[in-house]
């Protein structure tokens, strides 16, 4: 056995241990495991929402998009810290309001608020459907993390089988506390290990950021920038806001507000989080360090180019050392996605269907599930080829259509109609499935458009169709005087 | 150990360092005016990033080493950061007892 292969073996036994541990002396009930009895300090609540964040798709698809796009790789810096501007005003009151009614989930929330359980199973059908393949990306990349550390020694179909065991092991287990506590573990090797490799690399390779950045510049001229056409400043712009937006419109993010405490927790988060980002600097560096230095990966290839260079740079031990970082990103995130996928379809699927369903016969449901979800995304993770990108993109722009019903669930006077919320999600959705699967752009819609306008993002096509659904259906359905207003 | 009594020690000394900061540093209530204009700041992120990147989208020249483009985002990272803290410290919910409501 090699050293990279201990390394990363010790790691997942270590994260194993710990998550089984986190949730001793507790009685699970279901908001025990799901939202850890709302008993969560401004610390965990910070840690679970970053440990969402740092995946295994930042790890290896933010140092691979530098590598390979360039440029456009910045967006991932900014849309996160937009997002927590906005978060400081829109988790507190959320968070009130599920306190308040004991609610567990997002599609709790919805159903809740426009007193409509139609309406909470549409969202927990949206929030499946873009929920897991956001789990298979992290197997995937969980697999590309083992194979290439143990340097071939374990077939990435078996270490996606066994990270998949563990994680079922301690969600099952622990719920939301087991991935507290291996978050906290992560987090403290992903930072370490970011860091280093953005500083040392540079520096090693090239003698300095000047040097390293002036060789690309030279080599490639303007890749460091957007260019003109493509991922553009207005793909940029259209990009960061509608991500920026979405951000919290993920089932599991959604789902971490209701485990904190405090409100404040929030507002505290919002000054921290965006510091936070600053890894992601240095992620980038080490794709920009292999631009130069392992040129050639094209395709999903790129998303190698932190190990290709990091395999050319160290000993076998330090691999492994970056590689038990990377496995740790790919359990955390998924630990949570497989938890909430397993609630929502317990909470949100099964028991409103099942009106007389009790309360520990739901809790039972949901662990019982998350084999079975872990099953399904095991499965489309080995069977499924480069499709698993355009799903993720997709369940992005899935989420991102929550938005304008949540924000409007804020107000005091909400003018929506549960119809006109169910009819606005359903078109939004229905546009981003269409204009995915067939690839549409807004340059192929509006040909006519200046070109500063071509490449804004589809999403935002689908945005405007939602709202202006929301706000047609909800004018006609308040003429009809029976029905009444949530 | 009972991680939640850690948990509350550090979010609670966070809290406290909080008031003393407020305490010391803005003894008179600011005016509901003043406070709107403060919450306003919150819209100088969304400039810096998405209207920045009109005026910003170079590589040259290198800013601290790092392409320009980038070294604009990471100060708008720092910003961002800064002046939700701003908007933090003088909030009056932040003010009101550690009590959960």
């Amino acid at each position: 056995m090699s050293a990279a292969l201990l390394i990363i073996a010790l790691t997942a036994l270590a994260a194993l241990l710990l998550g089984l541990r986190a949730g001793r002396g507790r009685d699970m009930n279901l908001e025990q495991w799901t939202v850890g009895g709302r008993g969560f300090g401004a610390v965990f609540v910070f840690l679970l929402m970053a440990g969402e964040i740092y995946t295994t798709f930042t790890f290896l698809g933010g140092s691979g998009y530098a590598y390979g796009h360039g440029g456009p790789a910045y967006y991932i810096l900014a849309y996160g810290c937009l997002a927590y501007v906005i978060s400081y005003w829109m988790l507190p009151p959320i968070w009130r309001y599920a306190r308040q009614h004991r609610l567990v989930s997002q599609p709790d929330y919805f159903a809740t608020k426009y007193d409509s359980p139609a309406v909470g199973v549409l969202v927990a059908v949206v929030g499946i459907v873009a929920m897991v393949p956001y789990l298979v990306l992290q197997f995937k990349g969980l697999g590309i993390i083992v194979a290439t550390a143990s340097y071939g020694a374990i077939p990435s179909s078996v270490a996606v089988w066994i990270g998949a065991g563990v994680v079922t092991a301690y969600v099952m287990v622990s719920g939301v506390h087991g991935s507290a506590w291996t978050a906290v573990a992560k987090d403290v090797l992903i930072l370490a290990v970011a860091v280093f490799l953005g500083l040392y690399l540079p520096i090693h390779l090239y003698g300095g950021f000047g040097t390293m950045f002036s060789a690309i510049q030279e080599a490639k001229p303007s890749f460091l920038a957007l260019p003109p056409k493509g991922e553009s400043i207005a793909w940029f712009d259209s990009t960061v806001l509608l991500t920026a937006l979405g951000f919290y419109m993920w089932p599991h993010s959604f789902g971490s507000v209701f485990t904190a405490r405090r409100e404040k927790a929030f507002r505290q988060n919002a000054i921290v989080m965006p510091l936070y980002q600053l890894i992601l600097a240095f992620v980038f560096f080490v794709g920009f360090a292999a631009v130069l230095k392992v040129p050639g990966l094209t395709g999903p290839q790129i998303d190698l180019a932190l190990f290709r260079l990091s395999i050319q740079a160290f000993d076998p031990w330090f691999v492994g050392v970056i590689g038990a970082a990377g496995v740790l990103t790919a359990l955390v995130p998924g630990s949570m996605i497989m938890m909430t996928t397993a609630t929502l379809l317990a909470n949100n699927i099964y028991r409103p269907l099942n009106g007389t369903a009790s309360d520990q016969a739901v809790s039972r449901l949901a662990r019982r599930l998350v084999p079975i979800v872990a099953l399904v995304a095991v499965y489309f993770t080995l069977s499924g080829g480069q499709t698993i990108v355009a799903l993720l993109l997709m369940g992005y722009s899935f989420v991102t259509q929550l938005f304008p019903a949540l924000v409007m669930s804020l107000h005091r006077n909400n003018p929506l109609s549960s119809t006109a919320v169910f009819a606005g999600i359903v078109v939004g959705i229905a546009t981003v499935a269409a204009t995915s699967l067939t690839h549409t752009t807004i340059a192929i819609l509006f040909p006519g458009l200046p070109e500063a306008l071509r490449d804004l993002n589809i999403g935002i096509v689908a945005l405007v169709l939602n709202v202006l659904t929301l706000a047609v259906v909800s004018v006609i359905t308040r003429r009809v005087p029976s029905t009444s207003s949530a | 150990m009972h991680y939640n009594a850690i948990v509350t020690t550090d979010s609670e000394l966070f809290v406290r360092m909080t008031f003393i900061v407020v305490r010391n540093r803005a003894p008179v209530y600011r005016s509901g005016h003043t406070m709107a204009f403060i919450k306003a700041l919150a819209v100088l992120p969304f400039l810096g990033f998405l209207v920045g990147v009109l005026f910003l989208n170079r590589v040259t020249p290198l800013v601290l080493g790092l392409p320009l483009l980038m070294a604009w985002l990471i100060l708008w990272i720092l910003l961002t950061s800064a002046i939700m803290a701003v908007i933090y410290f003088t909030d009056p919910a932040n003010r009101r007892s550690d009590t959960d409501t």
